[in-house]
């Protein structure tokens, strides 16, 4: 008699299936958005891209502080309060009490959060010989590119409660890594019982933290659901499930925004603002440019070593036309790779205009014969800091062939595009940064330094001695002024030596269906969904 | 008969001899190291390249590597992917049966709408309605599949906003995935949802069946229809009508099988065509099938799966062809010489 009950509601659904959608219940508490890649890990320590950030680390996890969404001020998030010492060398966080950590398909946890959780999860990357340093690669790029674990003395536990952090020496930015994606806290339980089974590798795969949503399943290239983590400390006032629709192509993301199969999605191309605010019942939601899109130059090979020969490069391309028809009007040309809003932006910074006779001059000078080939990397996918890399790489190398050189423009998948980036295999590659943190340094260290060339995001390989000590003179000094002198220095520096060519600073955007609220979308944070709601 | 058969059957072996020798060369001319391309795996330390040398028998000639890849095929091991680092096998098993799924529908669709009016156009020849529905299946056969999908998008998703553009359901219904067959597997779940996860699943199967079940209908409408002329002029069915017999009982006695026996090779020439093109139609519909994770492969450089990938694909029509070959013979006996 199965069998033919199945048939009835097989029909009965195939003549229900040509009329609309009747109440759904289960639709109404959750919600879809289509997000633009796959994640690498589940582990935001492990990562600098911005598509794993933003589909783990506000959904997964918490972390001690958090940036206020209005002015930037640092709040108390899993720490209830802070204090810094007087020398500035002593961090101490009370850590609050009654968070419990999600329970999940391997994991039930026993206790609530408390200070081994803490020192677990700083001591992962700090301490080198820690059970779980080397786990998953042992690469921590935030924290090698910014060298944190250098200036750390000690991480202890005072009490269950208390956690304390001491330092070497000053470091005024210190205290903005707290709030940052890359600080999660992770369990400690779940990782001890890891190890005892043998596969602490699971730590980031399947993950456990306190975040307002656990991973249920994750499709790499299709989707990951989250489930609502039924005891989140912050209270349990938002949608039930949590569906991150990986659709790497824009145009496919706002088809399906328009067609609802999406609540929300990510990245919308600035040539498509048009269509979002002609159509009914989607909104469009913007945060200012922290950001910065720029042409590296790979330092490492000939003739990218030469400044004169990047000066030159910079000197060939026209950024008007790529403002124009790459960010369609949604970017502001840079003149440095701090945008306008950095506290430490110089106002004076100024770039070599476009000049194809300069640049030819300049290359000729340098010996760079005519018919040169080289190649351009395009990143693959859209970031607000640069929507259309491939796009804005077949400009630009309209722009070369005026000055002589034949460009040949490259491509892969991202994961594999980063990884062949990291083995240095380009000559030059469009590709950008978001900043995580208010403080200046957040651009010029990740991008710059020497220990970023080994291990992070410093796509030019370029390092320079005397640039890396100025930053690192300027973490130490505590005068505003005399720190934005500093920075200006370094900047002076960059303008010099042209490691990377900024272009410019964007908007990022994020459309909605006109029901879905209180999506958490704010400058040096990524997409959180713990508060959000879903009107019928 | 006998002689048939081993003729078909030296023809199927002879066939995926050739593919596994191409996908087999392929381990090697793909950019990297055999050792990668035909494991799957990419970081490995000193001791496990020489073990993953040893078990592919890469430091053997040709030969033997050869016949250790085609064991290791037959046992099912087919590598790991780069790009998931699962196993080839598991993640086929997961996209086969969607492809599988939206195939069958669409060829189903196809015999269900093909056959019945490709016969009624031939009854009816030279009639208004021969000429209208054969102009429509030209047409229909002419436009490109991948142009037709765009324009169901258009105009039923988007326009209209009648139908869902892509995937197989609504990824806030969770369905345990028992069989891969999204039908079959929501209704053996226990969700609370059922009925509306399965009408939600049937909106999402209308666009895809629809655009791929296209060509297959207009190729089984025309060869039916054609059919159906020609025996009409054969002096049997004359002498038929002389005797009076009506339309439908002649249709019933003479007409349909004799058409069928040239129909059915027909239906296995569609079933290539939906095999090819199901990957086309997966991609413009975002469905999770073979397709899909095929383009995805090449995308990601990711050359584990594009080999087997390529071998399984290719193996799987060329075995659906001969059977099909065969169970035509087995019901023409014209045919088997």
């Amino acid at each position: 008699m199965k069998i033919s009950r199945h048939w009835v509601i097989f029909l009965s659904a195939l003549v229900m299936s040509a009329c609309k959608q009747a109440d759904t219940s289960i639709l109404d508490q959750g919600v879809i958005y289509c997000s633009e890649g796959s994640p690498e890990t589940f582990n935001p320590q492990l990562v600098t891209s911005a598509t794993t950030l933003d589909a783990v680390s506000r959904q997964l996890f918490n972390r001690l502080l958090e940036f206020d969404p209005v002015d930037n001020s640092l709040q108390p998030s899993l720490a209830e309060y802070w204090m810094v010492s007087q020398d500035g060398l002593t961090y101490t966080f009370k850590i609050r009490s009654g968070v419990q950590f999600q329970t999940t398909r391997n994991f039930i946890p026993s206790r609530e959060l408390n200070a081994d959780d803490v020192i677990f999860s700083f001591n992962r990357w700090y301490d080198v010989d820690h059970p779980y340093h080397q786990v998953n690669g042992g690469i921590y790029p935030y924290f090698d590119s910014m060298q944190l674990a250098e200036n750390i003395k000690a991480i202890t536990r005072v009490s269950s409660r208390v956690v304390r952090f001491t330092l070497y020496k000053k470091d005024h930015d210190f205290i903005q890594h707290f709030a940052s994606h890359y600080t999660p806290i992770h369990s400690a339980e779940y990782a001890e019982q890891l190890l005892t089974a043998e596969t602490p590798e699971l730590l980031d795969s399947q993950p456990v933290g306190t975040g307002p949503f656990k991973l249920t399943e994750y499709h790499k290239d299709a989707f990951i659901r989250f489930k609502q983590h039924s005891s989140y400390w912050e209270g349990t006032d938002y949608i039930q499930n949590l569906v991150f629709d990986i659709t790497s192509q824009s145009s496919l993301r706002l088809a399906k925004l328009i067609t609802k199969e999406c609540d929300l999605i990510a990245y919308p191309a600035s040539s498509e603002m048009q269509v979002l605010s002609n159509a009914k019942n989607i909104s469009v939601q913007a945060k200012t440019a922290n950001n910065v899109g720029f042409w590296a130059f790979n330092t490492l090979k000939a003739p990218f070593d030469n400044p004169k020969v990047r000066y030159a490069l910079a000197a060939a391309i026209d950024k008007e036309t790529i403002l124009r028809a790459v960010y369609y009007g949604t970017a502001i040309k840079a003149n440095s790779i701090l945008p306008p809003n950095s506290w430490a932006y110089n106002p004076n910074a100024e770039l070599p205009q476009y000049d194809p006779a300069l640049a030819r001059k300049l290359l000729k000078e340098a010996g760079i014969p005519d018919g040169f080939k080289m190649n351009i990397w395009a990143m693959p996918i859209e970031r607000p800091y640069n929507p259309n890399a491939h796009k804005m790489a077949e400009l630009i190398s309209s722009n070369l062939a005026e000055v002589g050189i034949e460009a040949n423009i490259v491509s892969y998948e991202w994961n594999t595009f980063r990884r062949l980036l990291s083995e240095q295999r380009h000559d030059s590659v469009l590709i950008g940064w978001a900043a995580d943190t208010p403080s200046p340094d957040n651009f010029l260290s990740p991008i710059f330094s020497c220990a970023s060339a080994i291990v992070g995001s410093n796509r030019s390989a370029w390092c320079n001695t005397d640039f890396d000590e100025i930053l690192y003179t300027a973490a130490q000094t505590e005068d505003k002024n005399e720190r934005k002198a500093l920075y200006i220095q370094a900047q002076k520096i960059l303008q010099n030596e042209m490691p990377v060519v900024p272009i410019a600073h964007s908007t990022h955007y994020l459309a909605k269906l006109d029901n879905v609220h209180n999506v958490h979308f704010y400058p040096n944070t990524s997409i959180g969904f713990s508060k959000v709601e879903k009107n019928k | 008969m006998i002689y048939y058969l081993l003729r078909r059957l030296n023809l199927l072996i002879s066939t995926l001899f050739i593919l596994s020798i191409i996908a087999f060369s392929l381990g090697h001319l793909f950019p990297g190291d055999p050792v990668q391309n035909f494991s799957g795996l990419r970081e490995f330390d000193y001791n496990q390249y020489t073990d993953l040398q040893e078990k592919y028998q890469l430091n053997q000639g040709y030969i033997s590597q050869y016949f250790t890849y085609i064991s290791h095929i037959l046992q099912g091991d087919l590598g790991v992917s780069f790009n998931s680092k699962a196993p080839i096998t598991k993640e086929l098993a997961q996209v086969a049966p969607a492809s599988l799924e939206l195939s069958i529908y669409a060829l189903l669709l196809a015999l269900l709408i093909g056959i019945p009016l490709g016969f009624w156009a031939g009854m009816r020849h030279q009639k208004l309605s021969d000429y209208t529905l054969y102009s429509l299946s030209v047409v229909g056969n002419s436009i490109p599949i991948f142009w037709l999908g765009l324009m169901v998008i258009l105009f039923f998703a988007l326009t209209l906003n009648w139908l869902p553009m892509s995937g197989r359901i609504n990824l806030l219904y969770e369905i345990p995935e028992v069989s891969g067959f999204i039908l079959y597997d929501i209704l053996k779940s226990d969700v609370s949802y059922k009925y509306l996860a399965l009408q939600d699943a049937l909106r999402h199967l209308i666009l895809p069946t629809i655009t791929l079940a296209m060509v297959p209908i207009t190729l089984l409408l025309t060869t039916t229809r054609n059919t159906v002329i020609q025996i009409m002029q054969t002096s049997y069915i004359k002498a038929a009508q002389t005797k009076g017999l009506s339309v439908w009982q002649l249709a019933k006695r003479h007409v349909f099988r004799n058409t069928m026996l040239s129909v059915i090779p027909q239906i296995a020439m569609a079933f290539n065509v939906l095999m090819t093109s199901v990957m086309i139609t997966e991609i413009i519909f975002s469905w999770p099938g073979v397709g899909s994770w095929l383009i995805e492969a090449i995308y990601q450089r990711d050359y584990p799966v594009i080999k087997a990938g390529l071998l399984v694909v290719s193996s799987f029509i060329v075995v659906i062809h001969v059977s099909i070959d065969v169970l035509h013979a087995l019901t023409n006996p014209l045919y088997r010489r």
